[in-house]
């Protein structure tokens, strides 16, 4: 099997006595959009300026196709960043930023002046390159940020929050065009992000980080769907966590789980490979707030709840409804908005639902 | 209707700024200016025309026929005061480039400096200021003199046999300029280092430049406006002190400042004075417009 394009191998980094990066392994392969996704202060950033070769681990090790890069500086690295603030050089034209590392390479003027036009066509700034970065929007300078860490054509590219400082209506465009581009090039991109649809949208593959560790990495969908930790369930998209204790005793492997919550009575499903659970274990049960159904005639599903609306949150292709449902426990309820369905007022009565499946139980 | 109506605190306000220039810089400009068009004479005060407002118009216009251009031809005829335009010019270049290599490297260090320290380097920096400058200045003496402590060092290391002649030379006033005017080349580049974003140099470093190539691409050129207003904050004074060549400076280390002095002081020739003073002005104007073009290109691209 060949070494992949980058092999983290057990990476811990130390500020003081703050445990940034706490040991990491991970393989990004060639050609590979991979996200590191986690709050501030998770070590994503510090872990991503270690394999750009601005910082140095404390131990282990990072490997460019099987080569310890360890005392390369990052001038002599095939790893190019796109920084959160672009760093564009202000005192440069957009044509003199994008050729700055095509210069320090040595290519001869007739090929730099063609690779940095092939740059200003990939990322549509055609015409703009005699312009100064201040000349710019918060989109192009982007792009040229963009065009600019990739002139250099490099093996890999890390971008760091790259559409943080843009508007949202900009920042959803951007992350399609920065996706068609990395199928166009072809060059494996790692973006560091704490916005987890930056995230979801764009990556194959996204490695949760938490206090410095890796807390579940896998497919966006993967992660989402199945997350292995209580604090990932939290963490991405609008989850309802429901503390209780498993009821009865439980038979090995996956399966639905009985989990009393309070007065409630809950059923779950488990992993396969999750850790067996034990009577009376404390548990918390996950269920996506767009997993639960909402209805004002009784449904037929597994979990069904009777409850009353207490606030609607009006978002417009959708609403967030909190309902206190009979017993204790109050869920979080996305409902998509169509123009058939009647609109629930607060002090409604409705019936919650939701498939065993779509509950997931997690160790507390 | 356009505008509203300014209250007058708000006018004297806007007016501040003007009356301050009036009363401090175009009042004894035209003063100068006045003074360089008189004559010499042995009277008190010693020029001539004086204007008796009180004679009528008739005379005040006989007057002003008084008024002559020969104080400013006389410096273009003397070559004494050519040469020492000249001479103030070279030593305040001088100066200016000697003061520039010792402040930069300074004003690198404390902007990369942890935030913490910065305080007390600035504060390092401005430090020579709470002493008098006569001083300072004279303790360069003490450090430049033929048997003086620079010269004691070098022989005890055995890098002279005879002492090197500084003092009292054009040498000496460059050292005693550069090292006065410190503070106002460190104060500015300072400025434009700590304010430069700091991943502009992590993206060169990480585009392929080595740390040498990030500085000079990256680095340098972005402190040039602090480095063009150092510059002038220290050429500017170079050019007409008359303090330091006067103490460090030889009998032949001619200045303008100097002949300033002698024509005041020494000759009592008031409107010669005032002709070099008018020239001396205009010999620094120049530069004041460069540097006010090099700040709005600099402003420009912001």
């Amino acid at each position: 099997m060949p070494a992949p394009l980058i092999a983290v191998e057990g990476v811990t980094k130390s500020y003081g006595t703050v445990r940034a990066v706490d040991d990491v392994s991970l393989n990004i392969e060639g050609g590979e959009f991979f996200a590191l996704l986690g709050p501030s202060g998770c070590g994503k950033t510090t872990l991503m300026r270690m394999i750009a070769g601005f910082e140095t681990p404390d131990a282990g090790r990072i490997l460019l196709d099987g080569r310890d890069l360890a005392g390369d500086p990052p001038n002599r690295r095939p790893i190019n960043m796109m920084f959160q603030s672009y760093a564009l050089f202000p005192h440069m034209s957009v044509e003199k930023n994008i050729a700055f590392p095509l210069r320090r390479q040595g290519m001869g003027s007739a090929d730099v002046a063609q690779r940095v036009a092939d740059m200003l066509r990939l990322v549509q700034l055609q015409g703009l390159g005699a312009r100064r970065p201040d000349q710019l929007s918060g989109g192009q300078k982007a792009r040229v940020a963009l065009a600019r860490a990739l002139a250099g054509r490099p093996r890999l590219l890390l971008l760091d929050e790259p559409l943080s400082a843009l508007d949202r209506k900009l920042r959803e465009e951007t992350r399609f065009e920065l996706a068609q581009v990395q199928r166009e090039l072809g060059v494996a991109f790692l973006v560091v992000t704490h916005d987890q649809d930056e995230a979801m949208a764009m990556a194959q593959r996204v490695a949760v980080m938490r206090a410095g560790r890796i807390e579940q990495l896998g497919a966006p969908r993967a992660v989402y769907e199945r997350p292995a930790s209580r604090w990932l369930a939290a963490f991405l998209g609008d989850a309802n966590l429901i503390d209780g204790v498993v009821e009865g005793s439980m038979p090995q492997g996956a399966g639905p789980v009985a989990v009393r919550a309070g007065e409630t009575l809950l059923s779950a499903s488990v992993d396969a490979d999750a850790a067996p659970l034990q009577a009376g274990q404390a548990v918390s049960v996950a269920i996506r707030a767009e997993r639960i159904g909402l209805s004002v005639d009784p449904p037929t599903q597994d979990n069904i709840f009777c409850g009353e609306v207490r606030d609607i949150a009006y978002l417009g292709g959708s609403s967030v409804y909190r309902i206190a449902c009979d017993g204790d426990v109050t869920v979080r309820a996305a409902r998509l908005e169509s123009a058939d369905a009647a609109p629930l007022r607060r002090g409604d009565r409705v019936f919650i639902s939701w498939p065993s499946a779509a509950a997931r139980v997690l160790a507390r | 209707m356009s505008g509203r109506r300014l209250t007058w605190p708000q006018r004297l306000a806007l007016a501040a700024p003007y009356l301050w220039l009036a009363v401090f810089f175009a009042a004894p400009f035209a003063i100068i200016v006045r003074l360089s068009f008189s004559q010499s004479v042995l009277a008190q005060p010693p020029y001539a025309p004086q204007f008796d407002f009180g004679a009528g118009l008739a005379d005040v216009l006989e007057r002003v026929r008084e008024f002559t251009v020969d104080n400013y031809a006389l410096f273009f005829s003397d070559a004494l005061y050519v040469q020492s335009y000249v001479s103030s010019l070279r030593i305040a270049l001088l100066s200016t480039a000697l003061a520039l290599a010792i402040a930069y490297p300074m004003a690198l260090a404390m902007s990369r400096a942890p935030a913490r320290l910065k305080p007390a380097l600035i504060l390092l920096a401005i430090a020579p200021f709470w002493t008098s400058f006569l001083i300072r200045v004279y303790a360069w003496i003490a450090i430049l003199k033929d048997e003086g402590f620079l010269n004691a060092a070098l022989k005890g290391l055995g890098v002279i046999d005879a002492p090197l002649q500084i003092f009292a030379t054009e040498a000496a006033v460059v050292i005693g300029i550069a090292y006065s005017y410190l503070p106002f080349m460190v104060l500015p580049i300072f400025n434009a280092l700590d304010r430069q974003d700091r991943s502009l140099v992590e993206a060169a470093l990480d585009l392929g430049a080595s740390r040498a190539s990030a500085f000079w691409t990256v680095t340098f050129p972005l402190s040039l406006p602090g480095v063009f207003a150092g510059a002038l904050l220290v050429f500017i004074p170079a050019v007409g002190e008359f303090v330091i060549p006067d103490l460090l400076g030889g009998s032949d280390t001619l200045t303008i400042g100097r002949t300033l002095w002698n024509e005041f002081f020494a000759n009592r020739d008031w409107p010669v004075a005032a002709a070099a003073a008018i020239l001396l002005l205009a010999v620094l104007v120049a530069p004041l417009i460069f540097f006010e073009r090099a700040q709005m290109r600099a402003e420009g691209r912001r």
